[in-house]
């Protein structure tokens, strides 16, 4: 259902191309093309962000052929600054997408219903990142400064003050976007970003950065999740499709782990035209290792969320003020089938 | 009040006096001088960059050195220019569609006149529409192909050139109208034959701004997940602190938008006849109906497009069968703005916004409009100063906003100053083109007066040129009040986190979009308003100086 209504909009998207573009409405023409032909099944997947190595293990997983062994052919949709990931789900346009899961809960207050089958990040990837020489080291250094952070991550920084017993008023928020000069430049102490991000923009360059994970002062909400709409679940066909897909994707994750560096060279070599720097990639490659694998995914699997983790992103939530999400935001099935046997997919 | 009283743009040919700034009789110095010189200047600017962001912005990441630009030019030649390639290949069918859009609806206002109000308000409605909440939608539609970056691109162009050139097919004599009509010819040979010989110059200037423009527009779009373009690779630029490659990205889009700037100014040069005529048209009564009639004529117009528009959006959005997830109806924006409980607090957030919005887009438009007037009549007055500055004012306009923004803000600091500058830079252009266009309107005959009684040429411009340049300033005016307010929720979006960029943004990043299509109405209804203002001023100037305008 939803791989046909997705090569719909795409054709609509192209008849709109002409008529869209001459300013002048009148878009009608629109047909169903009948996907999966040679038990093929075509599915796109988008990404949160634009290409890089932080979706390395994805593109290993095409390149080794693990996503055609699953009888799928998989578009990979780049993310950016101005892209809804969910809402691609929402409307079709993508079988799934990677989040945040608190982005996810806000697009289920919103009217939504997407479910979050799974977790690449053991743990959340924001972070507090300061200049080397007044490094903010832990929630107590923030008082008395300016932390530049963008709207959307606002209710998180108020969440993770709120956490450490700060009070908001200490605290000077500089709305800012991602925008590292404003830190180098000294417009603010510190830039409220990600971990995998920013930090490795400024060790590249050469700058002495202190950087503070959140997820190690209790704000760690479930990140780069996968996340698919409920009704494709309950669709088999559909729901199989997803499934392979992630069992494909974490095959990818594993090669990853075990070469991080192969990953780096690759989407140097897919993308040239992302104007991916080679070592900054092979730097973040390595640096993300660090919140992707944990313990918790030896024992289970790559992607793998706990009960534990759901509490805690409900509590969360909560501090967020996000209102409705409940325990049925989440379903391991897919998980529990991928890893029947052991922890490898 | 001299001959402004009675005249108005036009050009036709054959007249004699010179109508060019350019001033015979001085003898040029050698060619060779002036290279010379200009290659002192910019060796001496570039040596002074080079020391500048050597030691006092070091370490800033602000500033980029021209070594360091070169050395990344050279290291990603080959990816630096696909992708910009990519990006113009995207802006020129934007441009290409825009413009056409342009010109089939100024045909068509001028054909069926009594279709111009309406149509000029639904295209000023499409133009005011937000780039940055228009760019994820257009994306929801279109999916990965590069639909958004050419649409983003012809929305942003097709007014540029539609109001000028609506301006221009009417800037004829009326004797001409009168001629074609004695030989029993209709609209359409008026048209063909009349019609856009007047209107050429005005296209040409419309044309020429909207070059820039249609390259903005394509950037916006590529910020919604594209996978190639100078949008793609200046936000990886931006991300990781890589201050010489995003300099380097802006000094390549700036120089390609300059050649295709060049391009058509060097076309409009070629076709378009030097010298103005007189322009006789009377004066006329300063209101042939009652008061109240016109005001109710207006109220009556302004309903029915609100209607059309509505209407539109309605069928646009069934016939498109979008997902009511994201494509939020009429009805969903009156129950979030007014119906609702929350309504009053969901105003309060948005009214909020439009004011810091309004803070930095007000200043930064006065100063632009007064920019570019000021530039304009500069370069009127002095060769040198137009030599010494079109290039800088072309390269500052066609330089990417979306990348030189947060450099910008950064630069001046987060306040609102940072922000109205970047609004001033997208103003100031097409009024200084606009201007310096209608500057050269005064009619040859005019001129001639000016010449014999050996006026001096700011007597001249003072009585002659400026007034004959209104109606250009204000169709400039006009657009660009809009523009400003695009300006500054751009600049909002990408380096303060402020005003409605900023809400905006957040909206579309947390699934808000009953907020979001209630503040797209907004700023559109904002934009509007600041479009009227203008025009209401814009008609009492003109109903003296250019009264052909005003003519219904």
């Amino acid at each position: 259902m939803s791989t046909g209504r997705l090569t719909r909009r795409r054709l609509l998207g192209a008849v709109g191309l002409s008529a869209g573009a001459a300013g002048l409405g009148g878009l009608s023409a629109c047909s169903r093309d009948a996907g999966g032909s040679q038990g093929i099944t075509d599915v796109t997947y988008q990404l949160s962000w634009t290409h890089s190595v932080q979706f390395g293990g994805t593109y290993l997983a095409e390149d080794a052929g693990f996503f055609g062994d699953q009888g799928l052919s998989v578009t990979l949709a780049a993310g950016g600054p101005n892209v809804a990931g969910d809402t691609n789900t929402v409307s079709g346009q993508s079988l799934i997408n990677i989040s945040g899961g608190d982005g996810v809960a806000r697009s289920n207050a919103e009217g939504a219903d997407l479910v979050i089958v799974g977790a690449q990040y053991q743990r959340a990837a924001n972070t507090i990142l300061s200049l080397g020489d007044a490094p903010i080291q832990s929630p107590e250094d923030l008082v008395g400064t300016q932390v530049g952070v963008a709207g959307p991550n606002v209710p998180a920084l108020d969440a993770f003050l709120d956490i450490n017993g700060i009070a908001k008023d200490d605290v000077e928020y500089v709305p800012s976007q991602y925008d590292p000069a404003t830190l180098t430049a000294g417009q603010v102490d510190s830039l409220f970003c990600f971990y995998n991000d920013l930090p490795v923009a400024l060790r590249v360059q050469g700058v002495e950065a202190y950087s503070m994970l959140l997820a190690d002062f209790g704000y760690n909400p479930m990140s780069q999740v996968y996340t698919v709409l409920r009704e494709s679940l309950e669709d088999e066909e559909t729901r199989d499709a997803i499934l392979r897909l992630i069992r494909g994707d974490a095959q990818g994750w594993q090669l990853y782990q075990r070469d991080p560096g192969a990953a780096a060279d690759l989407v140097v070599d897919l993308y040239p035209d992302a104007g991916l720097d080679l070592e900054t990639q092979r730097e973040q490659a390595e640096v993300q290792l660090d919140i992707m694998y944990s313990e918790a995914t030896e024992e289970s699997g790559f992607g793998w969320f706990t009960d534990e983790q759901v509490q805690e992103s409900l509590e969360l939530f909560e501090l967020l003020g996000i209102e409705g999400a409940t325990e049925q935001m989440w379903d391991r099935s897919i998980l529990e089938e991928i890893y029947a046997d052991g922890p490898t997919a | 009040m001299g001959p402004q009283s009675t005249t108005a743009p036009v050009r036709s040919p054959g007249s004699t006096a010179p109508a060019d700034p350019r001033r015979p009789g001085r003898k040029p110095a050698p060619r060779w001088a002036g290279a010379l010189r200009g290659a002192l200047g910019a060796i001496v600017v570039l040596g002074l960059w080079e020391v500048a962001g050597r030691t006092v912005f070091a370490g800033l990441y602000l500033i980029g050195t021209p070594s360091g630009i070169v050395t990344k030019i050279a290291e990603n030649t080959e990816t630096y220019l696909r992708g910009l390639l990519f990006t113009t290949t995207d802006a020129a069918l934007g441009y290409l569609f825009g413009n056409a859009a342009a010109v089939i609806l100024a045909v068509l206002v001028v054909l069926v006149p009594g279709l111009e109000r309406l149509v000029l308000r639904i295209a000023l409605v499409v133009y005011c529409l937000p780039l940055v909440a228009l760019g994820p939608l257009l994306r929801l539609l279109y999916g990965s192909s590069n639909g958004p970056q050419i649409t983003l691109a012809a929305i942003a162009v097709f007014y540029l050139t539609l109001v000028p050139l609506v301006v221009g097919l009417r800037a004829l004599p009326g004797t001409w109208l009168d001629l074609t009509a004695s030989y029993g010819r209709g609209r359409w040979t008026t048209l063909v034959t009349v019609r856009f010989r007047a209107a050429l110059p005005y296209l040409m200037a419309g044309l020429q701004v909207s070059v820039p423009a249609a390259f903005l527009g394509a950037l916006v779009g590529e910020f919604t997940g594209a996978e190639r373009g100078l949008g793609v690779l200046s936000i990886l630029a931006l991300r990781s602190l890589d201050t010489d490659g995003l300099w380097a990205l802006m000094i390549l889009s700036t120089l390609v938008s300059l050649l295709g700037y060049g391009l058509v100014s060097w076309i409009a040069r070629r076709i378009t006849p030097e010298r103005p005529d007189v322009l006789l048209s009377p004066s006329g009564p300063p209101a042939r109906s009652a008061g109240w009639t016109r005001w109710a004529r207006g109220v009556g117009g302004a309903l029915v497009s609100i209607a059309v528009v509505l209407g539109g959006w309605i069928l646009l959005f069934a016939a498109l069968d979008l997902n009511p997830y994201f494509a939020k109806r009429p009805d969903d924006v009156w129950d979030w703005l007014i119906a609702s409980p929350d309504a009053a607090a969901h105003r309060t957030e948005i009214f909020r916004a439009v004011g810091e919005t309004l803070a930095v887009a007000i200043p930064g438009y006065a100063a632009g409009l007064l920019l570019g007037l000021g530039l304009a009549t500069a370069f009127s007055l002095s060769n040198r100063v137009r030599r010494t500055l079109t290039p800088i004012a072309v390269a500052l306009r066609c330089v990417p906003i979306i990348a030189v923004a947060p450099l910008l803000v950064a630069a001046l600091g987060r306040g609102p100053f940072g922000t109205a500058v970047v609004v001033a830079i997208l103003t100031f252009f097409p009024t200084l083109v606009s201007c310096l266009q209608g500057l050269r309107q005064l009619p040859g005959q005019v001129t001639d007066v000016f010449a014999t009684y050996s006026t001096p040429p700011l007597r001249v411009l003072l009585l002659g040129r400026i007034p004959a340049m209104a109606p250009a300033f204000f169709s400039a005016a006009r657009i660009a009040a809009p523009s400003a307010i695009l300006a500054a929720t751009v600049a909002e979006w990408l380096a303060t986190g402020t005003g409605l960029g900023d809400l905006m943004a957040v909206d579309a990043a947390t699934s808000r979009y009953t907020s979001l299509w209630s503040t797209v109405v907004i700023v559109t209804v904002v934009s509007l308003i600041a479009y009227a203002i203008v025009e209401v001023v814009e008609q009492r100037v003109l109903r003296v100086v250019a009264p052909e305008q005003t003519r219904r």
